[in-house]
């Protein structure tokens, strides 16, 4: 049990009619970074809020460490760090400032804090910046700001909500790299994001996420098998027919094929030379083809197909 | 305590602006005071007048030695278009002639005809020369009917009416002991509305910004209890209050360069409940208002609005009925009416029962500033956490 570092059971809670959170269920293992990934709106932020006691809820249950979280658990609060979505600083503080004051919330001596405000600004990378005011720091920078402002004081569990919104490619990766550090450190990482790409690259365990339910959990090659798909075929073909669309489709594997503004998409369910079954079949009939590719499934076909809408549609 | 020390340091950031209202104060309270120890507001005013003696006797001599000794004697020639011309000019405020036969006239004890006079019919030296006149003839005829001789009544009217009168200028506050001087009155009846600016302009933007919904919210997610937060906040914001009250008194006392009399305490003591009730003020508006830039136009329309209908900067007694009936529903207008009977402005006469009263009063405006805010904060966090 001392492995669990979150659980969360038959969690409810309801904006009057709305159903932000329909009996989600959540455990956490210490080490984990785990994902909460869902299109805007699915009830990951409330799922943080209720997490952190900023929020009531209806019904259910929230351990944090092993012990019930409730809004006056400041021992266990000592033990998380948070990074809103909205980036939380003074904008009359300058970058050192910022980080003191949030690592002050936490540690009350000077000189363990002045040593902790140190690493998290070596830690993020803005030696260059400390006597800056917010408002001279790009999107980025203030981001990594954000992240120092809730890292500073090592906290045990770290929960990253949505931290990337609005952040150049080279920011991006730096705190993608600098999350992972992290937790070679030893911190358990929650990371909220509606970019699947992001939670892809990181997690070691994901939660999906759509109105207010968790509709699948694993890593990502267990959401990958939960899924029909294993293999999409794309090939330019600017005339075809239907008897040939047809006996591709009759392949085995195969289980449907789309022919759309001259490319033709096969969606294959294991197999492995669908590819070259297609190809023999375009050659036999003299097709002439254009460019190929084959795409392995993404996070966003598991939820495509679990939920049948699309995780960006939803954005 | 990094909730505090963190308010002290934004509101150190705010610094300019407060120093700014405290220095176009001090200089206006500068420039007051030496209007005011310039000028006390009473000045001896002497009357010019033009004496024309056609009797040429010894009594009417003596008539115009009195009106010399009164008044100033302009020389205008005899003539009634240029005595007019006089007049009309402001060269002379009256004249008179002491008509022939004036020695006759007196002697038998008579008062008709033994002057001609020219002045402005709305004036009032018209009126104070002819009472003084009047007054001098018939002394003169009283001490002649006493039994003295013609002379002999001249010499004791003379004497008495020429005697000399001191004059004291006395206000309430003066009379009591240790009374308010002008510029502490001056002081105070501007203090209600410096000390409104200066608040809504120090601690209003730093409530705001600790208050800020994303700062809120990730400081309740730490370790820090939501009582502590509160606490620290509150003796943020005491320190700002008190801070700025004991300044501009040091500022007031600085200036005014008078030592503390018994009505200047209670002024204090007034000056500080006013503080609560203005530190009330402000903290409401940040229950209410969200923007910096909103903030200041209410700033202006509180701090002024309040002080021109409840009378800080024109006297309680020279509004209209209406506005003061309803100036009484705003605690500036006890405010400066605690000032005002400390002052001796209004006239009302300092009681220690009418200035608890008002005090009081103010008390309980300031208790429903507070309890408002706290009912309205309370509110938001209920609404907030659900």
């Amino acid at each position: 049990m001392d492995d669990i570092v979150v659980k969360v059971e038959n969690l409810v809670k309801r904006y009057k009619d709305l159903i932000a959170l329909d009996h989600f269920n959540l455990e956490i293992k210490r080490g984990e970074i785990f994902g909460l990934l869902g299109p805007n709106g699915s009830g990951k932020t409330t799922t943080i809020n209720c997490l952190l006691s900023l929020l009531s809820f209806d019904k259910g249950n929230i351990e944090l460490f092993g012990e019930k979280m409730t809004p006056t658990s400041y021992h266990i609060k000592r033990k998380i760090g948070i990074i809103m979505q909205n980036v939380a600083i003074h904008e009359e503080l300058t970058v050192y400032e910022n980080i003191d004051y949030f690592c002050g919330l936490y540690i009350s001596d000077k000189k363990k804090r002045t040593e902790y405000v140190k690493e998290a600004i070596e830690f993020v990378g803005l030696e260059d910046f400390v006597k800056f005011r917010p408002k001279k720091l790009s999107g980025g920078l203030l981001r990594r700001l954000n992240i120092a402002c809730g890292i500073a004081h090592k906290p045990e569990l770290i929960i990253l909500d949505e931290p990337t919104v609005a952040v150049d490619p080279q920011s991006r990766n730096k705190i993608l790299s600098g999350i992972c550090e992290l937790n070679r450190q030893g911190a358990t990482i929650i990371y909220t994001s509606h970019y699947m790409e992001e939670v892809e690259q990181i997690c070691t365990r994901i939660a999906i996420m759509d109105k207010g339910k968790k509709i699948a959990e694993g890593t990502t090659s267990e959401l990958k098998k939960m899924i029909q798909n294993t293999e999409t075929i794309r090939i330019e073909v600017p005339i075809l027919s239907d008897e040939i669309i047809a006996s591709i489709n009759n392949l085995t594997h195969i289980y449907k094929t789309t022919y759309i503004d001259g490319v033709l998409t096969a969606y294959c369910s294991g197999g492995k030379h669908n590819l070259i079954r297609i190809l023999s079949i375009l050659q036999d009939n003299d097709v002439s083809l254009g460019r190929i590719f084959t795409e392995l499934p993404t996070l966003n076909d598991v939820f495509l197909e679990i939920t049948g809408t699309d995780l960006r549609d939803k954005e | 305590m990094p909730v505090f020390k963190t308010y002290m340091k934004l509101l150190w950031r705010t610094l300019p602006t407060v120093m700014i209202y405290i220095f176009l104060f001090s200089g206006l309270l500068v420039i007051m005071s030496k209007i005011l120890v310039d000028n006390d507001g009473y000045s001896d005013v002497s009357i010019s007048i033009s004496v024309y003696d056609e009797d040429n006797s010894e009594v009417s001599k003596t008539f115009y030695e009195f009106l010399d000794n009164k008044y100033d004697i302009v020389s205008v020639p005899q003539n009634e278009e240029l005595i007019l011309d006089g007049l009309f000019n402001a060269v002379i405020d009256y004249a008179v002639v002491i008509n022939d036969g004036f020695q006759e006239k007196l002697s038998a004890g008579e008062t008709e005809g033994l002057f001609k006079s020219y002045h402005d019919a709305k004036g009032a030296a018209g009126v104070i020369v002819d009472s003084a006149i009047d007054e001098y003839i018939k002394s003169v005829c009283t001490y002649q009917i006493a039994g003295l001789e013609l002379n002999e009544a001249l010499e004791s009217a003379n004497a008495t009416l020429l005697e000399e009168v001191s004059v004291t200028k006395e206000t309430f506050s003066e009379s009591a002991s240790g009374g308010l001087s002008k510029i502490h009155s001056l002081f105070f009846q501007y203090f209600s509305y410096i000390i409104i600016s200066v608040f809504m302009s120090s601690a209003c933007p730093v409530l705001l910004k600790m208050n800020n919904s994303n700062i809120k919210k990730r400081v309740n997610s730490s370790c820090i209890s939501q009582s502590s937060q509160t606490l620290q906040l509150m003796l943020g914001s005491a320190v700002v209050f008190i801070g700025i009250w004991v300044l501009l008194n040091i500022i007031g006392v600085f200036i005014s360069g008078e030592s503390f009399g018994k009505m200047h305490i209670l002024a204090i003591l007034n000056s500080f409940v006013f503080t609560l009730v203005a530190a009330g003020i402000s903290i409401l508006c940040t229950a209410f208002i969200k923007e910096q830039r909103v903030v200041n136009i209410v700033s202006n329309i509180l701090s002024l609005g309040m002080c021109f209908l409840c009378g800080a900067f024109v006297p309680q007694s020279m509004l209209g009925d209406k506005v003061l009936a309803a100036a009484h529903l705003l605690p500036v207008y006890w405010y400066i009416r605690t000032n005002d009977m400390l002052s001796g402005l209004s006239g009302e006469i300092y009681s220690s029962s009418s200035y608890l009263l008002y005090i009081g009063i103010q008390l309980l405006f300031a208790v429903f500033f507070f309890i408002t805010f706290i009912l309205i904060s309370r509110m938001k966090y209920k609404e907030e956490n659900q």
